[in-house]
């Protein structure tokens, strides 16, 4: 998958750790570590809105296209 | 209906095919014990009505639907026996899958793996139930077609077959198993819809 989570680089930059940030965002700890490790098929945008208003950051800060090639 | 229901329900069911196979069984026993499994029976019908009046009331016997029967046939008795015992045993599949099914999802757990195979197996059972019904009906009627010696005023037919002018036409009964073949469609088509709902469930699962 072209798509790569830079989730864990903005939570080491903001000092916010992954319990902290999930209860922040109302979602639970599995799933967002799951997300943080890319493990999941898809993120809402009512999600990412919460992640980037407790990051202080903008969507593209937190998911990256690399192409394979 | 509860879970525990419905697996009585379908313990029922088992229970019933066992009886019907014993029951087959039983009566082969009996016939061999009276020296008549060398018989077979088949349901045939007449297109001539005979009419026979019924003393001086205004009743009539009316002579359309019998049997032919053929001698010295054991093995075409005991194939169909076999044929009986092996439908009952898919019958018994079928239930046994029917079963794990209703569980499954009395369960809350729909779209899953097991539930597809199920349906899957479900529907191969009757697609090979309905296979044996034929292949044994067409071995018994070609048999019996065989064994009865040719005659001048009467004619007998397999099921699929037209008649012919003169004689009298008698046919030997058959129905087709078309409800075991659609539900077989049925059930595949639901294994799909199992198939792309499971597929939906994941996908909406890993979504965070």
């Amino acid at each position: 998958m072209p798509i790569v989570t830079n989730l864990d680089v903005m939570m080491a930059k903001r000092k916010v750790s992954l319990k902290e940030l999930a209860d922040r965002i109302g979602i639970s700890n599995t799933n967002l570590s799951l997300l943080k490790t890319g493990k999941v098929q898809g993120v809402r945008y009512r999600t990412l809105d919460a992640i980037c208003k407790e990051l202080d950051c903008q969507p593209g800060d937190i998911l990256e296209y690399r192409s394979d090639e | 209906m509860t879970v525990v229901w419905t697996k009585r329900f379908v313990n029922v069911l088992l229970v019933l095919v066992a009886i019907a196979a014993l029951v087959a069984v039983l009566r082969a026993g009996g016939a061999i014990s009276e020296g008549k499994f060398h018989m077979v029976s088949y349901p045939a019908s007449s297109e001539n009505i005979r009419m026979e009046p019924l003393g001086g009331m205004a009743a009539w016997w009316q002579m359309q639907e019998g049997t032919v029967r053929v001698d010295d046939h054991a093995w075409l008795r005991a194939a169909r026996l076999v044929g009986q015992l092996v439908g009952l045993a898919l019958l018994a599949g079928i239930f046994w899958q029917l079963r794990g099914l209703f569980v499954c999802i009395g369960e809350g757990a729909v779209f899953n793996d097991a539930n597809i195979s199920s349906l899957r197996r479900i529907g191969k059972l009757l697609v090979a139930a309905s296979v044996l019904s034929i292949s044994i009906t067409f071995m018994t009627q070609y048999a019996i077609l065989e064994a009865i010696p040719a005659m001048d005023d009467r004619a007998i037919h397999p099921s699929i077959s037209w008649n012919q002018k003169g004689v009298e036409n008698i046919w030997m009964e058959y129905s087709p198993p078309i409800i075991p073949m659609l539900l077989a469609l049925i059930t595949f088509v639901t294994a799909s819809a199992f198939q792309s709902g499971k597929r939906f469930q994941d996908d909406s699962e890993s979504v965070v």
